[in-house]
């Protein structure tokens, strides 16, 4: 196998110097180091899932938390949903969100859990409905948005038939925030808004 | 400014969530580190099974010990590196391997320090580029691993050239100051 194309040949000749000098500081260090291994087995993605459940002691709460984390991996992963009753959960106030044009069949409600002030965190528990189900180890994301921008993740997600919930815990002060935003992982550097709701 | 680096949560933020029992920092830690960690136990290893192994147990430490994490001590990558050496150090050291007859001539290949820092190097640039959009990790990957030219990788990926080479820049850009922000 050949190695790499030269350094100008790979980055064209339109390059100002300033910016020259330090890519080619990192196609240096590209060239020294192995390439990483093509791609994670599901095998190993499948047991980290289901470690969890044993490497720690349980409490009944923590047990939910691993059981939610290991259908998060599964869903991340290989596509799968993640489903929960809803049940358990003490919603401090709700946020429906509106469809955009997107995905105008689409619905969703964020619940805003009590925040945890040891911690600094807040439960979420996100209900939607009518995303369409994305190929495998694709996955839906949960942001917060300020001024039009992505400013912060909430956790990932995959939908399956009917209606699905799930939940996330985030650490940020949200009145920093002025908007819930949902979207598909994409190769798009601002994939479109899919639901929307303002950050009350 | 740019999707990914506005959303880009740090590494040891994500581990100080995991210490509070966040699945969704977990995942995101698992999704930044596992390649770096399996390409690490891979080379130390050499043997997809145990390599797995470790992968799993570095994980598990992850999962179990992340509240001994202390950020003014280091960097979460940092951290994760010790985590994931102590793991394969302790699986190579399950396997009994015979005793190597001492050689003739002297070794050629990389003492242990210049071993140590090599394994740091390539963890970083392993861990800085998960963080890069798929895109362009993509590109880069192909650019320095497969052999591939520009012009067979716009082929493969079916893009006009000029989008190969101006991902591969912006990727390296990118990884520059991810790098940096590493140090």
């Amino acid at each position: 196998m050949s190695g790499p194309s030269d350094f100008r040949d790979l980055v064209g000749e339109d390059v100002p110097a300033d910016e020259l000098e330090k890519l080619r500081r990192v196609d240096a260090l590209l060239r020294r180091v192995p390439a990483p291994p093509a791609e994670v087995p599901l095998t190993l993605t499948e047991r980290v899932a289901r470690l969890s459940a044993s490497s720690r002691p349980l409490t009944r709460r923590r047990a939910g938390l691993v059981l939610a984390f290991a259908v998060t991996v599964a869903a991340l992963f290989f596509g799968l949903g993640r489903w929960t009753d809803g049940a358990g959960f003490d919603t401090s106030y709700s946020v429906d969100m509106q469809p955009t044009a997107a995905a105008a069949n689409a619905w969703g409600v964020i619940r805003v859990g009590e925040r945890d002030e040891g911690s600094g965190n807040w439960e979420l528990e996100l209900e939607v409905a009518g995303l369409p189900r994305l190929p495998s180890g694709a996955y839906y994301t949960l942001w917060l948005a300020k001024d039009g921008e992505y400013a912060g993740t909430c956790g990932t997600f995959a939908v399956g038939e009917g209606t699905t919930t799930v939940r996330m815990t985030v650490s940020y002060r949200l009145r920093d925030y002025d908007a819930w935003v949902i979207t598909a992982a994409s190769d798009e550097d601002e994939p479109p808004w899919l639901l929307r709701a303002d950050v009350s | 400014m740019s999707f990914a680096m506005a959303t880009a949560e740090t590494d040891a933020r994500l581990i100080q969530r995991v210490a509070s029992g966040d699945r969704d920092a977990f995942t995101e830690l698992y999704r930044r580190f596992a390649r770096p960690v399996l390409a690490m136990a891979l080379r130390q290893l050499g043997d997809n099974g145990r390599a797995e192994d470790a992968a799993q147990e570095t994980f598990a430490a992850v999962w179990r010990s992340a509240r001994t994490f202390k950020p003014e001590r280091g960097s979460g990558s940092a951290w994760l590196y010790a985590v994931a050496r102590h793991a394969i150090v302790d699986r190579a050291r399950q396997r009994r391997e015979p005793v190597a007859e001492a050689p003739d001539e002297p070794s050629t290949e990389a003492g242990p320090d210049e071993q140590v820092e090599g394994s740091w190097l390539t963890w970083r640039v392993h861990s800085a580029l998960e963080q890069l959009p798929e895109r362009e990790r993509l590109v880069l990957e192909l650019a320095y691993w497969s052999g591939l030219s520009q012009a067979e990788i716009a082929s493969y990926l079916d893009v006009p050239l000029g989008t190969v080479k101006t991902r591969t820049r912006t990727g390296l850009a990118r990884l520059a100051g991810l790098l940096e922000e590493a140090r």
